[in-house]
């Protein structure tokens, strides 16, 4: 049964009244053990109340996740709206199976991909436990190393936005233009900026940081790791440990990072890092371009070498866009 | 023959150049006197411009007037700002009870004003989606969610059955609000927590699980509806009884001030940049 919500709930779909009505629906629905879509289209509904009361407030009357997600469908939720709701569930500590990630993603959002690994029980016989799907304790989207080579592997043969095909005279110029636009498709779905990454953006990055090269020759004690040149601190920020990001973190280690695909993948999120931290310094929406110059430490820099760098990646940017 | 003299004592309030959310004492001091004094004139020579939140304030002194029976004569108007603003006040039409909300809707292509009565009226939604609908999306998700948050309010806690609900764009500026003329939130919350003075009734309200409800208990309050729009550059003025604060979110400033003039009533009243 589709439950439009602007027509049952016309005049008030704000107050806590209203809230408890879309419980009652819910709840009864999972008792009788029919399936309900509760369908969002042409509404804003802005309300920190209705999610509580409606939704996040079936933790009281014991209704377990799984249950919601087996008979309650939520379709067309304006991209603000659930973020009220992400809050207000989190706050009750009801993480729903809706907020289930990306269709790619191995395991729902509250749990991470932990790959198939030995184990030794106390009486010495070693045994292989399967791939599987463990907890976080916050609940938060974690994605591992593990699991973006299995996204990779999976779905990247599919990917409708590709980065242009110029290869800007690089060897490998064209070898990751699925990868890149694979994680600019999967990190524009998840983090939703106002303006989507385009892929030709990351092509350039990486002519410029590694010239496609996986293990890039650096000057002695040159830090800066793989394709996308990602600094060892920049991989711990990314992790739950780091103390950076809030959600969506990407757990992995220096050695990790070397792999091409994982590299791109914790390098695209870092630029959406640096897009938050860029539109906060300057108090208005930056541009893409303005955020690869961050990433590349040119924003205030004034030496030659900055504005050297500048030009090459302003020059590849142009060439792709010819 | 001897002549009685009668001495009537009538009082004039001098109302500010620019009518608003601030300077607030002249209005509150007028709001006080209207249930003491039967004629109080109200002088208008200074004033220049009133903006959004002073459409609503101008609203309420207009039914608080009739409500408290106090004639107030308004002198020395600028013809200007009569023409600018068609409000209900500045006609002359007698009214001996209060008038229907809808009379004082006002609807401008930068401002409109809602008078609501009775329940959640989401009116507003309608005049946001007309006129603004070219604002920043996440700036007008925001503004959506203060004014359920403040509706809700107004509605569950206020017992004078009307609120009135602001909005406008003035000098790249958003101003909206929601202003009742009901039970003050201190003497809502006072029947639930304990605080030593109405400023810290009003900054126990903005905490987290904090809630005067009684029925379907365990609310959130407003904690969560400030915490996402702290982001946002701009202005928060909340008065309610005898507190108020200021809190500037640009330069992380709260001002707590004790009112020289209760306010039976909340209001709340926010400014971001555009």
């Amino acid at each position: 049964m589709n439950i439009k919500i602007k027509e049952i709930f016309q005049t008030d779909y704000i107050s806590r009244q209203a809230g408890e009505k879309l419980r009652f629906m819910i709840l009864k629905a999972i008792q009788e053990k029919k399936k309900i879509v509760l369908d969002f289209k042409d509404l804003i509904v802005a309300s920190t109340s209705f999610f509580d009361e409606g939704i996040a407030k079936l933790v009281d009357e014991k209704v377990s996740v799984d249950e919601f997600g087996n008979f309650i469908e939520i379709i067309n939720l304006n991209k603000n709206d659930k973020k009220v709701l992400d809050k207000v569930t989190d706050y009750r500590g009801f993480n729903l199976s809706f907020k289930q990630a990306h269709p790619w993603r191995l395991c729902p959002i509250g749990e991470h991909w932990v790959k198939e690994h030995p184990r030794s029980s106390s009486r010495g016989v070693s045994t292989v436990v399967d791939g599987h799907c463990r907890k976080n304790p916050k609940g938060k989207d974690v994605i591992t190393a593990e699991e973006l080579v299995e996204i990779a592997n999976k779905h990247f043969q599919q990917i409708k936005k590709l980065p242009s095909t110029k290869s800007l005279k690089f060897e490998d110029g064209n070898k990751y233009d699925a990868v890149i636009g694979g994680w600019c498709e999967y990190w524009n779905n998840i983090l939703k900026p106002k303006i989507d990454l385009d892929p030709d953006l990351i092509k350039a990055l990486i002519a410029s940081e590694s010239g496609f090269q996986a293990v890039p020759k650096g000057p002695k004690g040159h830090k800066a790791i793989g394709i996308m040149q990602l600094m060892p601190e920049t991989v711990k920020y990314l992790g739950r440990n780091g103390r950076e990001l809030k959600d969506h973190f990407v757990e992995l280690d220096t050695k990790d990072a070397e792999n091409p695909t994982i590299n791109i993948a914790a390098g695209v999120r870092w630029l959406f890092r640096k897009y938050e931290l860029l539109e906060y310094k300057l108090k208005r929406t930056p541009t893409w371009e303005e955020v690869l110059y961050d990433y590349k430490g040119f924003t205030g820099s004034k030496t030659e070498l900055a504005k050297k760098s500048k030009l090459i990646l302003d020059g590849f940017l142009k060439e792709l866009k010819q | 023959m001897s002549c009685l003299r009668i001495n009537i004592h009538m009082q004039t309030f001098s109302l500010p150049r620019v009518l608003g959310s601030e300077r607030l004492d002249t209005v509150l001091s007028l709001l006080f006197s209207l249930r003491d004094e039967e004629v109080i004139h109200v002088d208008w020579s200074k004033v220049q411009k009133i903006e959004p939140a002073g459409l609503a304030i101008l609203s309420i002194l207009f039914d608080q007037s009739i409500e408290k029976k106090c004639k107030l004569i308004h002198e020395n108007i600028k013809p200007v700002l009569k023409k600018k603003y068609p409000l209900i006040l500045f006609t002359d039409e007698k009214f001996s009870q209060l008038p229907s909300p809808m009379l004082h809707d006002f609807n401008r292509p930068n401002a409109f004003l809602l008078c609501c009565q009775g329940g959640v009226d989401l009116r507003y939604k309608e005049n946001l989606a007309r006129s603004f609908f070219n604002l920043d999306e996440d700036l007008l998700f925001s503004v959506q969610l203060v004014f359920n948050e403040l509706i809700q309010n107004a509605v569950d806690h206020s017992t004078s059955e009307r609120y009135y609900i602001y909005f406008g764009l003035e000098d790249d500026e958003v101003h909206f609000g929601v202003l009742d003329m009901g039970v003050s939130l201190p003497a809502k919350m006072e029947q639930k927590y304990n605080a030593i003075d109405d400023i810290n009734y009003l900054e126990l309200s903005l905490k987290e699980g904090i809630s005067t409800r009684r029925q379907r208990v365990g609310g959130l309050g407003l904690f969560h509806t400030f915490h996402m729009i702290q982001g946002l550059m701009g202005k928060f003025v909340f008065i309610s009884r005898d507190g108020q604060i200021r809190r500037y979110f640009s330069q992380r400033k709260v001002n707590r001030m004790k009112l020289k003039h209760r306010l039976n009533g909340t209001w709340v009243m926010f400014t971001f940049k555009n």
